[in-house]
């Protein structure tokens, strides 16, 4: 009995609850039109405004959750169904469809393949996939639908799906997306320094550039012995220079696009001045560009007429007089400022290669692998100065097991080699002399430094 | 009287929910719908997929149509064109030819997703393809198409035929096949032949690898458990010819160490099951679907088909 008064009393609640019920009957909607139309609308503004930026838009696309892989140029072009993209990494532009949708907001869609546009989020197995990636099942995290957070002619701000980074599209002002994405990659390949300092507003500052990831730490420099706090974020590359992922304050000063000087090795802004510090015994190109004279070792025997001239400006040089059959390729690192010698193909006699292949000759080792060779490093005078007029060659420590200290021609067929060294093929004698510089005419043997004659 | 007052506690409250406003329904929908310009592939498939089958491709990323366990990519607009084709051509009309359109439109699946890449697994291996509920299909890697077929992709390269077979089509026939048992289950003592030797997800370990034939199983991947099995093998037989079924069948018959082995008779029994089974539940002749698959393969491969023509006729 006791527990049916119980029940009575919670359906008694129970009938009071709902009695509490309002009667308003002027209630307003909050917007005029439905949920669904509003979104429609605002997917048909988005539209719009993608499609009437008739020259297209510069998109700083950063794909990954921590923007591990730092950020990249598209410029897309809108019409009413398609986008045509064009990107830093592949020469010209590929169309494909694209589409406004929904998905927990506007969505912004690129959703037929675009060999351009889809790189960063194709995944591989373990093989190759079609960009030639493998062993990425995850690709790189990147985006290809986007949240659509807010969209003017002047900037349109999107929101990777997966990634959630930040992906911002300004109008395109340049007069030829290929041009653009030209100097994109001239800015990746000037920009050799990793190590800025200077200021930033009245702040002493110092921003360190991982090149190859394209990350950036900044910190501001402090006079006392505190560990300086450190802001890392990712960066990209622009025709001018470079851009941060997400802007970073310091004092009344913002850091963002930073411009590129090539001539003094700056990055500068409104209130920014930060000065490049080349690596040690960092030498230009040009550096290398003259006349040469090559000694041996025991310093008894020279070749004259030794040059290097340019052959990819910035990245290789033709290395002749070695031979009178043949030059070589001499490789250059902007980064590092030095320059290599390596083991190469220098021609072929019928269906075989003819390799100068590395050579330990003292232990009388060879090899064939085109990362092994010499390190043409420019030397020091007696008070320890750089000196640009002799190159020394050292071993450049990739074949760990012996030391490279010459050439020798070989035959080859693909990575086999075929017979002992050939005739034909030689590498000069020293005429002035007339001392046997080459135990065998095929061999380049102990050559120890190049000293400019002009 | 403890009971009537009860029931009158629970008539008030049904009194109480009823609301004091009446509202107007408007005559329009709330819910709009994407409008998208249908572009010239999209009339080629209502003319060839919707109108006559009610089956519709979704070549255009729809992140939720995707398995969410995968990075996935869009399909290529180009190679969904010759994708569509060839479900068309080699699934399609085949099933049409041989088992007539009121079987084709019954049971074939409602619903292609096309996925540009492959669907990867982290330990490395790829899913070809997956069927959902009867009704949808799933394709991957259709981007690879053009590779497929000239034979630059793939370490399967026999001839173009097996190629595509192995990426794609046989897919189709496999999932569909899934369809079919769900429609109409198969008998049970198809599960009875090789009870043992199912091994689930380990059916790629390397303790396995070279032993399927002569175990009774004419895939690894039939050897993971009896349904796979049962569509492995209905997809093989009807996608390759009968002398490439005895070269299998002969390798069937001995052992990796060269001795007499069951595999060959396991097979075949199950293989008569799975005839059976589409003979007396939807009267198909897998003999014939067989020859009529080949025969339109071959076509393809030899260039007689257009995959690219988008014309309506």
């Amino acid at each position: 009995m006791k527990r049916n008064r119980i029940f009575t009393y919670i359906l008694a609640g129970v009938v009071a609850l709902f009695s509490l019920q309002s009667c308003l009957f002027e209630q307003k909607d909050e917007f005029e039109d439905s949920a669904s139309v509003r979104m429609a609308k605002t997917l048909a503004e988005a539209k719009t405004i993608l499609s009437q930026q008739s020259n297209g838009w510069l998109m700083y696309y950063f794909p990954d959750n921590d923007q591990y892989y730092g950020g990249y140029n598209y410029i897309l072009k809108f019409t009413d169904e398609k986008a045509t993209v064009w990107s830093e990494l592949f020469d010209g532009s590929a169309e494909s469809f694209y589409k406004m949708t929904t998905n927990n907001g506007p969505v912004l869609t690129f959703d037929t393949n675009n060999d351009h546009f889809h790189f960063f989020a194709t995944p591989s197995g373990s093989g190759k996939n079609l960009y030639g990636d493998s062993g990425k099942y995850q690709a790189y995290r990147g985006d290809f639908e986007f949240l659509i957070l807010s969209a003017t002619p002047e900037e349109v701000r999107l929101k990777g799906n997966r990634s959630g980074c930040l992906v911002v599209m300004v109008p395109f002002t340049g007069e030829a997306p290929d041009a653009y994405m030209e100097a994109v990659n001239n800015c990746v390949e000037e920009i050799f320094v990793s190590d800025f300092n200077g200021t930033v507003g009245s702040t002493p500052y110092h921003i360190f550039l991982d090149l190859s990831n394209r990350q950036a730490s900044l910190n501001a420099i402090s006079s006392s012995d505190e560990e300086p706090e450190v802001t890392k974020v990712a960066y990209m590359y622009t025709d001018k220079g470079i851009r941060l992922y997400q802007p970073v304050t310091v004092g009344n000063s913002t850091i963002q696009e930073l411009t590129w000087v090539e001539d003094s090795q700056k990055l500068v802004g409104t209130d920014i001045d930060l000065v490049g510090k080349l690596p040690e015994g960092w030498h230009s190109y040009d550096d290398y560009i003259g006349t040469w004279q090559l000694a041996f070792e025991g310093g008894n025997s020279f070749l004259d007429g030794i040059v290097i001239s340019e052959r990819e400006k910035g990245r290789t040089f033709t290395l002749s007089g070695l031979s009178n059959q043949f030059d070589m390729v001499v490789t250059y690192n902007l980064g590092s400022g030095k320059a290599q010698l390596l083991s190469q193909i220098v021609g072929n006699d019928g269906t075989y290669n003819i390799r100068a292949a590395y050579w330990d000759s003292k232990a009388g080792y060879v090899g064939y692998n085109d990362t092994i060779g010499f390190f043409l490093t420019f030397g020091e005078n007696e008070s320890g100065v750089d000196d640009a007029s002799t190159i020394y060659f050292t071993d450049n420590r990739v074949w760990l097991t012996y030391v490279v200290s010459g050439f020798i021609l070989y035959r080859m067929s693909g990575s086999t080699r075929i017979g002992a060294s050939l005739a034909p093929w030689v590498f000069r004698t020293d005429e002035a002399t007339g001392a046997a510089i080459t135990a065998a005419t095929g061999r380049l043997k102990n050559p120890t430094k190049l000293t400019r004659v002009n | 009287m403890n009971k009537i007052f009860k029931y009158t506690v629970v008539l008030l409250a049904v009194f109480a929910i009823a609301s004091c406003n009446k509202d107007s329904l408007s005559s329009t929908s709330v819910i709009t719908i994407d409008q998208q310009t249908k572009n010239e592939f999209d009339l080629w498939l209502e003319s060839n997929f919707v109108n006559p089958y009610n089956i519709q491709v979704k070549y255009r990323y729809d992140l939720n149509e995707t398995s969410f366990s995968y990075y996935t990519i869009p399909a290529d607009y180009d190679c969904s064109v010759m994708l569509a084709h060839l479900v068309k051509y080699l699934c399609i009309d085949s099933y049409d030819e041989v088992a007539g359109i009121t079987f084709t439109k019954h049971y074939f699946p409602k619903l292609f997703v096309f996925i540009g890449e492959w669907e990867y697994n982290n330990a490395g291996t790829i899913r070809l393809g997956t069927a959902e509920g009867g009704k949808k299909i799933t394709l991957s890697g259709v981007n690879y198409l053009p590779q497929v077929i000239s034979l630059q992709w793939g370490d399967y390269s026999t001839t173009p035929a097996e190629n595509l077979n192995h990426y794609y089509i046989k897919t189709i026939h496999h999932e569909f096949t899934h369809i079919l048992n769900q429609t109409k289950d198969f008998p049970t003592e198809f599960k009875q032949i090789t009870p043992n030797d199912y091994v689930q997800d380990s059916w790629n370990a390397s303790e396995y690898s070279g032993e399927n034939l002569y175990k009774g199983f004419i895939s690894a991947y039939a050897r993971k458990d009896d349904r796979e099995d049962f569509a492995e093998l209905l997809a093989l037989y009807v996608t390759n010819t009968s002398e490439q079924w005895e070269e299998w069948m002969q390798a069937a018959s001995v052992d990796s160490e060269g001795n007499p082995a069951s595999g060959r008779d396991l097979i075949e029994t199950k293989m008569d099951i799975v005839k059976n089974y589409m003979k007396d539940s939807f009267q198909v002749d897998l003999d014939v679907l067989r020859s009529v698959v080949i025969r339109r393969q071959d076509e393809v491969v030899n260039g007689l088909v257009d995959l690219t023509d988008l014309t309506i006729n």
